[in-house]
This record gives structure tokens, sequence and C-alpha cells, in this order.
């Protein structure tokens, strides 16, 4: 059964339905939600909170692919969990970059380049303020529209797309303080 | 040779085909006779494909599916005319220990704004077809029962039987005028405020909602969904707002609002004449929910 299908049996009440869904999807959500929290705990907790908000909201879901749907409640509600975490900090402040993620002295597991690479990149991204950190994983990892990303923040889609130009940017130069050849190999 | 450079927001766009064709194609232009833009072009894309190449993660234990069968579970009804009823089965467990050290005042507003209508769209043409709407099977006679041109009338009624009893109503503290209060005292000593203005609409009119929690304190922690409103009228209940507040702590004198107007979502027009319940529900830590309904009536 194709995720449209299982789609429609949820929007009538078919908790099956909804479950066999995410747990199709389930690690993509998590990998979201992971990036953006830079947290394993906090992000398992994101993903149970956003399931529970779309068995909510499911049956007034119309169109759209659920996956893209599903991203989209991840995403604003790993950005209420940071807002909740910072109250007095607003999300806006691009010049506000939050080390969240540790750089631990590389065991021998993360020798090998891909992982170093994967390493490096959530590293980067963790050095990021979390507005930045969630539009560009909204967008590149998720693959969400502007359209998708403005509505699940809230915010004008002008506004997503200056976001999203200054976040790949300050990516880009934190990865490069990293490692000058990192980027090589996406090239 | 191009004399402006590009910026990152034009870049960015482009990688994602984000532009108007015209736009896209004299960037294109540009980046052909530009090579510091054409460089700047591969990194900023090369910094996205580097996220998006980032794996999937394995969830560091099963998610837990419990709220399909027990607190949020539910069923939908459509009625005959095509509105959506939806049942809600199960509670959360009651009250629980932790609850005590965590004194707080919920205060949880119910307030409707009718809004003019032009004159021509007056109550009796705007309310053709949809007095039913809500109604569910056998719940008719407390409907037709509402005395049509009342003041609705706002009565506190016991929600959570055993779980929360109700104590005469104080002096309005909140700043809407005229609100009515009342007040429900949790077994633990936690404080509940429902404040309810003003207490007359005509259909005819959106209808809009307010469900406000002001915090204790010591805080209040939310739970997911936070809050959520719904109007029931019987067995069957419509949803009206989603989700606030989602696992936030609300401290003290803080407020949160949930607005959310009776014409939104799937309820697509004013409420038909009849006797509701506005039932606001707040959840919190540990899967207590608060929940009081709030009687009122819409006269035609």
């Amino acid at each position: 059964m194709d995720d449209e299908e299982l789609l429609e049996r949820c929007r009538r009440g078919d908790g099956a339905a909804f479950e066999a869904l995410l747990l199709r999807h389930q690690s993509a959500f998590f990998s979201l939600a992971l990036r953006i929290l830079t947290n394993h705990e906090d992000a398992m907790d994101a993903l149970q909170d956003s399931c529970i908000k779309a068995w909510r909201g499911i049956a007034e879901q119309r169109g759209g692919a659920f996956r893209s749907w599903m991203n989209s409640i991840v995403a604003r509600t790993c950005v209420d969990r940071i807002r909740a975490r910072r109250p007095t900090a607003p999300l806006e402040d691009e010049d506000d970059r939050v080390i969240a993620l540790p750089d631990p002295q590389p065991g021998p597991e993360l020798l090998a380049l891909s992982r170093e690479r994967v390493h490096a990149i959530e590293v980067a991204l963790g050095r990021l303020s979390p507005d930045h950190r969630a539009v560009i994983l909204m967008r590149d990892l998720s693959g969400l529209s502007y359209e998708d990303i403005a509505a699940s923040l809230e915010l004008p889609i002008g506004t997503v797309r200056s976001r999203l130009a200054r976040a790949r940017s300050a990516l880009q130069a934190e990865l490069l303080s990293l490692d000058p050849n990192i980027l090589e190999a996406f090239a | 040779m191009a004399t402006q450079h590009l910026d990152d927001e034009q870049l960015s766009a482009y990688i994602d085909r984000a532009l108007a064709r015209k736009d896209a194609a004299a960037i294109a232009v540009h980046l052909d006779g530009c090579a510091d833009c054409a460089s700047r072009l591969h990194l900023l894309r090369a910094t996205s494909q580097a996220v998006a190449s980032l794996p999937e993660e394995e969830l560091p234990r099963p998610l837990d599916f419990g709220f399909l069968r027990d607190g949020a579970s539910h069923v939908e009804e459509l009625d005959s005319r095509g509105f959506v009823a939806r049942v809600i089965h199960g509670r959360p467990p009651s009250w629980l220990p932790t609850m005590v050290a965590a004194a707080a005042v919920l205060a949880l507003v119910a307030t409707w704004v009718p809004r003019l209508v032009p004159a021509r769209g007056g109550p009796s043409q705007a309310t053709a077809g949809l007095a039913p709407a809500t109604r569910p099977e056998g719940g008719g006679a407390s409907a037709q029962s509402a005395p049509q041109g009342q003041s609705g009338g706002f009565g506190l009624e016991r929600s959570a039987p055993g779980a929360l009893s109700v104590v005469p109503s104080g002096a309005p503290t909140s700043s809407f005028p005229e609100a009515a209060q009342k007040t429900v005292l949790g077994p633990d000593g936690s404080t509940i405020t429902l404040l309810a203005n003003p207490p007359s609409a005509t259909t005819g009119h959106p209808v809009q909602l307010l469900l406000r929690l002001v915090g204790g304190p010591r805080g209040t922690d939310l739970a997911p969904p936070g809050m959520e409103i719904f109007a029931g009228q019987g067995q069957s209940q419509l949803r009206l707002g989603g989700s606030e507040g989602t696992s936030r702590t609300v401290k003290s004198g803080e407020e949160l609002d949930l607005t959310v107007e009776w014409s939104a979502g799937a309820i697509a027009g004013p409420p038909a004449p009849g006797t509701y319940s506005l039932i606001g529900r707040i959840f919190l830590k540990n899967s207590t929910v608060v929940e009081v309904p709030l009687t009122f009536t819409v006269s035609g």
C-alpha cells in the first residue's frame, strides 16, 4: 500500500495505517529532528510530540505528500522546543551561534573519510543559529519547498529565501574553517 | 563582462530553481561571463549537497504508539451535511502526585467575538443549511431547547469526574472586561480559573474563541499538544483549535493564547442556534489533562 492510500485511511481514523506510515519514514523524520536539535533524546521527544500532533491533525490534512507534511510538523516542533528552551533569545538573532555539538577527539570509527565528513557537517551545522539550522535542513535535507517552509515556520516566503541564503553562506564558512577541502567532495 | 556581482540570495534561489524564468535566465547569462560568481555558486551548491548527503539516523528506541490507542484515539463521523464530528475516546490518567510539587495557576478563557457581517449576509441567510451542522444524533433536544435571543449563560460543569471540584466564582481578574469567572480546584491544590466574555452572540457571525492559560508561580509544564479547544454537543466534539505551547513551561504570569475561529477548518459556517459545550483541554506532563467544559448557548 502506498503512502497516499495509507494517508487516506489515516484520515478516516485508522491508527494502524498511521503507525505504518510513521514506521516507513521514521528514520527521515528522526534525522531531521536530530540535525535541528543536535541531541538524540531531544530529537526523540520532538518526534514523539510530532506524531501526536500529526495524528490529531491528520483528518484536516489535505493534499500533499505525507512525508513533506510530517517533515513540516517535525521541523516546527523542533523550532518550538528551541524557543521554549531559550525563551528570551529570539530565534531571529542572526548573529547568535550556538555551539551545541562538542568536537571530541576522533575515535577509530571516525577515521573513515565519509564519517569524518559527516561529523564535520554536523559540527558546522551545530554552530549555526537554530533558525539557520532549521531552514537549511528543511530545504536541503528534507527537500521541503519554500512554500512548505514558509507555512511551517509561519514566515513570508521572502524571509525564507533570504534566511536560507544566509544559512548556506554561514554553513559554508563553518565547513571551510573545519576543513578547507571538504566541499571538494560535494562539487 | 558583468559589472555587478550576484548576491547570495540570488545564487541560493538559483540553486533551488526558485526564480522566475526570466530572472533565472539573466543569472545564467551573468554566470557565463563572471568567473567569480560562478565559483561562489559552485561552493554554495556544494554546501547544499553536503547537507543533503547526511545519512538517515536510526531511532535510539521505538516510537511509542500508545497515543493511538489511549488518550488521543479518535474516529470521525460525518453528519448528514458532511461536517466532521470527532469523538474522542479515552481519558488520560487523573492528577498525578508529581503535580503536587508543581503548584500552578491555569486560567482558561473562553470568549467569543462576533464580527459584523455585511447587511446582505444577515444571520438567517448565513445559517441557512447549517443549523444542524454539529448536532449529533440524539442531541437535538438539547439544542432545540436553547432559548432564542437569549444572552448565552455560562455555566461550569464538572469535568474528569472525581478529579475536580467547583468552587464559587470570584471577581474577574482577566483583562477581559466583564468576564465571567469560575474556579475549579484539583486535589493537589492547583487552581484552574475559567473566564468567559461576552456571554452573547448570534448566529450569522464568525465566532472567535480564545483559550488562555496563565502560568502559576512555579510554572506549569505543558505536555504536547499543550492546549486544544473543542466545541461539543452531546457525544460529538468538533476540534476548533490546534495545539499550542508544546512542551513548554509557562512562567508566572505568562499567558499563552490559542485563538481559533469557529468558521475555520472543518467547520465551514457559523454556529447553529443551540447549546454547546466549549471544551478546553490543557495537557500537562505525565499524561495529565485538565479538561473543563463551559456551556454556552448560541441564539438565532
